[in-house]
């Protein structure tokens, strides 16, 4: 017994302390027991001096004493005496000392025993009485909690918590059997009759129990819900729709959280990321005819609903096949001997349909975006780039001369080239021309971020940016040219990275009003669980289905999007294409916004480009002038209107 | 004791009559209703003893320092099952919520305000301090937000998603006031 006792104790560092004080502490044992001899039966099983309450804040207020544990035939009660205290040294009336006093409370009316750790200042304990009044938080200066617990486990069924692990839940149990198992470490072995008092304790663990076991994704469902039930009492709409809009946003933070750290999880452990299962330029480029014909001899997923099926037969009628990219011989033949292009509608739509062999890229990109007038010939498009480069020296001179010690005064210009410098590392590494270390190509992309962040000072570096200028510098393989054609992009794409964020809401709205327009039940659906936000397309937008395609296919996909044929808006209509496709899973597992998120992030890597395309084509056409009235003017990618009205600019900054 | 009573009853006036904000309990007024409790063991009446144990509750939850927040969630969760009546039940949640929303734990007070609302729907106190804990978790949230754009460079976010928030924050709470007004 003995033994068993110090060897429990023997890792606890509260007992070597306690050791230190042993003779101390024996001598005040044998005086205890001498006392208490005259009493029949009566043990001391515990004692702890130095044990405090504090009732005041004040230290010099708090009232020192010593606890006991004695055992009495079969019950144990718990005793604490304030020390007496010289009345010159008193500040506390006796009265006021006194009604603190702990006087023999029996175990059989305690409920509960609650241990506090906290990060500054003592270790403390709570008693809770079954009455539901707790003795003051007991301070135990010398130490001894672990050792306090264990002894009253010796004699009363202490059960720990489930829930939480610093609180003990007293029974006094007089049943044998119940008295065997506990000594067994095994109480729980046959079920506690619990009577009704015990209830509400249960159902706290079972509440606590349900948190505990919600994770993320929980959270957000049960926020979710909790916005689909009617409210029972008057409720601020505008104050709950902030509070659910950040809780949509913060779906959106921790999924992209997990995301990331399970795709860095995987690069460490074994070196080999997701992402380079979807990054075949190599072979693409080579093959680029042979990819296309594969990608047509797919077959597209058999249609689920009557919808579809008449879907299907509308892109028969109007979706037209897709080509194969245009090539160098007939790329000729749309430009004229000084190299004008002379039908530029029927360039776009060419490209629109197939678009382009990779080595015409370097030359077309730059049409395509605006860099280049179509109408510009060989010598003025050789003679802009001459000036455009000078141009650009200049500009990126603009951070180049900044010295250190300036640096060290020019906060912004440390955030921002400390945001891009994280980012490009970031960005496209598996591809070989963005791979290994002290890439050279990885140091222009910096660069070109830097100087757009002072071209266009007020915009700034924004993430997403990286994403957008990686193909481009890929594809035109100069520094200069790769920074205007990104700043043609931007032209047209800035206002996704806008503070106030008007272009993403204008195009989230926009795609909102084209899935009532095209798909009604789609709409409704969405509207029944809470998803007409269309927070779930964020990504699809904001960077143009960058990380939803492997590299080639990004390519091609933007350079069709940049034809603006039929509509400047075409990505919308990819996105509503995308979402028919799949609208059939959609509703038959009845997806709420977190598992719809979820869906839709998985679906990076698996979207048919040729299939979608024709769709959204398809989807285009039949909208037609009521698609084009729903997407409001000035979304981008269109030029922002002329007049201000549309989005008068507001405060954010000094908000921020 | 008069004197300590006659502070905490100006306590509750205040809280009654003043704006939003939850009031703060001294410990002399605590150690007022630890003197009532011990008063009222000697022989009062059941009644006499549970009014005096929910006062202290009462000032617990109210009160500066942790370790007297901590005793008094303590007591509320194990009193609430002593007592299965609408109107005590309704109480002892508001000052669960109360004390988990002092001791930072907002969820749990929203889930807390949340059921004592179900019980009173109109009952003032409890929406009061239901605008109060969401405007709490409102700012977390949207600490949250900014922390991600910070440390997660792969995010695909922009840095105005925080705009937005404060943005729709500050349009709630005009609306708010513009209610009110």
């Amino acid at each position: 017994m003995l033994e068993s006792e110090l060897h429990d104790l023997s890792d606890d560092a509260d007992y070597a302390a306690s050791q230190q004080q042993g003779s101390a502490s024996v001598m005040l044992r044998s005086d205890s027991a001498k006392q208490s001899s005259p009493r029949e039966g009566a043990e001391i099983v515990f004692l702890k001096d130095n044990v405090a309450i504090h009732p005041t804040q004040f230290a010099s207020e708090r009232i020192s004493g010593r606890l006991k544990l004695i055992k009495q035939s079969s019950s144990l009660s718990m005793t604490w005496i304030p020390y007496k205290v010289h009345s010159s040294e008193a500040r506390l009336s006796d009265k006021d000392r006194n009604l603190y006093i702990i006087r023999a409370v029996p175990f059989t009316d305690i409920r509960s025993i609650r241990r506090h750790n906290p990060a500054f200042g003592w270790q403390y304990v709570i008693v809770v009485l079954s009455s539901g009044l707790a003795h003051p938080p007991l301070y135990f200066y010398s130490g001894g909690v672990k050792e306090f617990l264990a002894t009253i486990k010796q004699h009363v069924l202490l059960v720990r918590s489930e829930e939480d692990a610093n609180v003990f839940l007293v029974n006094d149990f007089q049943n044998t059997l119940q008295r065997t198992l506990s000594s067994l470490e095994m109480p729980r072995a046959v079920p506690l009759t619990c009577g009704p008092s015990n209830t509400s304790v249960d159902e706290s663990i079972l509440i606590e129990n349900q948190e505990r076991a919600d994770n993320g994704a929980n959270d957000g469902r049960f926020s979710v819900n909790q916005f689909h039930g009617k409210p029972r009492h008057k409720v601020d709409p505008a104050r709950d729709l902030s509070i659910q809009v950040l809780e949509k946003f913060s779906l959106v933070t921790r999924f992209a959280r997990e995301t990331t750290s399970q795709l860095f999880g995987e690069n460490q452990s074994n070196g080999f990321s997701p992402i380079d299962r979807r990054t075949h330029i190599q072979t693409n480029l080579d093959h680029p005819k042979k990819s296309s014909n594969v990608e047509e001899n797919t077959s597209d997923e058999s249609p689920v609903a009557l919808d579809s099926q008449e879907f299907d037969n509308l892109s028969l009628v109007w979706g037209k096949p897709r080509q194969p990219p245009l090539g160098s011989e007939e790329w000729i033949t749309f430009m004229d001997s000084e190299g004008r292009v002379t039908d530029s509608e029927a360039l776009r739509k060419r490209v629109f349909y197939g678009g382009l062999d990779h080595k015409l890229r370097n030359e077309v990109w730059g049409l395509l975006l605006g860099y280049y007038p179509y109408e510009s010939t060989y010598a003025e498009r050789e003679f802009l780039k001459s000036v455009k480069k000078s141009e650009y020296v200049n500009i990126k001179n603009q951070w180049q001369s900044i010295s250190s010690a300036q640096a060290k005064r020019f906060t912004k210009f440390r955030e921002r080239k400390g945001l891009i410098e994280k980012d490009v590392v970031r960005t496209d590494r598996s591809l070989a021309f963005y791979e290994g270390d002290d890439n050279p190509n990885v140091n222009v992309l910096r660069d070109i971020l830097l100087t757009y962040s002072f071209y266009n000072f007020d915009l700034g570096y924004c993430q997403g940016m990286s994403d957008l200028l990686s193909p481009i510098l890929f594809v035109m393989d100069d520094e200069s040219e790769a920074f205007w054609c990104f700043v043609a992009l931007m032209e047209r794409l800035g206002p996704n990275f806008n503070r106030d964020q008007n272009g993403m809401h204008s195009q989230l709205f926009a795609l909102s009003k084209l899935v009532e327009l095209l798909d009604s039940p789609l709409h409704n659906y969405f509207k029944q669980r809470d998803c007409l936000n269309y927070f779930f397309c964020f990504r699809w937008i904001l960077i143009q289905f960058k990380r939803e395609f492997e590299y080639e296919k990004t390519m091609r996909l933007w350079e069709v999007l940049w034809t603006h044929y039929p509509s400047e808006h075409l990505h919308l209509y990819v996105c509503v294409a995308i979402l028919k496709r799949y609208r059939g899973k959609i509703i038959g597992e009845e997806m709420d916004f977190d598992t719809l998120l979820k869906f839709i992030n998985e679906l990076s890597g698996h979207i048919n480009l040729d299939a979608t395309l024709r769709d959204a084509e398809a989807l285009c056409i039949c909208a037609g002038e009521n698609g084009a009235a729903r997407i409001p003017p000035g979304t981008p990618p269109s030029l922002p209107v002329e007049d201000g009205s549309f989005y008068a600019q507001q405060e954010q900054d000094e908000i921020l | 004791m008069d004197a300590k009573f006659g502070s905490l009853f100006e306590t509750i006036g205040n809280f009654f009559t003043g704006g939003e904000q939850i009031p703060w309990c001294d410990r002399d007024v605590i150690a007022g209703c630890e003197r009532e409790v011990a008063e009222a063991a000697n022989g009062d009446s059941e009644e006499r003893k549970n009014e005096s144990i929910m006062r202290l509750s009462w000032a617990l939850v109210h009160s500066r320092q942790k370790e007297d927040i901590q005793r008094g969630i303590a007591m509320l969760e194990t009193s609430l099952g002593n007592d299965k009546s609408p109107l005590h039940q309704r109480e002892k949640l508001y000052l669960l919520a109360v004390g988990y929303y002092r001791s930072n734990d907002y969820g749990r007070s929203r889930q807390l305000v949340e059921q004592c609302l179900e019980i009173a729907p109109d009952w003032r106190q409890a929406l009061s301090l239901k605008k109060i804990v969401e405007d709490r978790i409102a700012k977390a949230l949207t600490k949250e937000l900014q922390m991600f754009v910070v440390s997660m460079p792969d995010g695909v976010i922009g840095i105005g998603i925080t705009a937005t928030a404060v943005g729709l924050i500050v349009g709630g709470i005009a609306t708010a006031l513009a209610r009110r007004s």
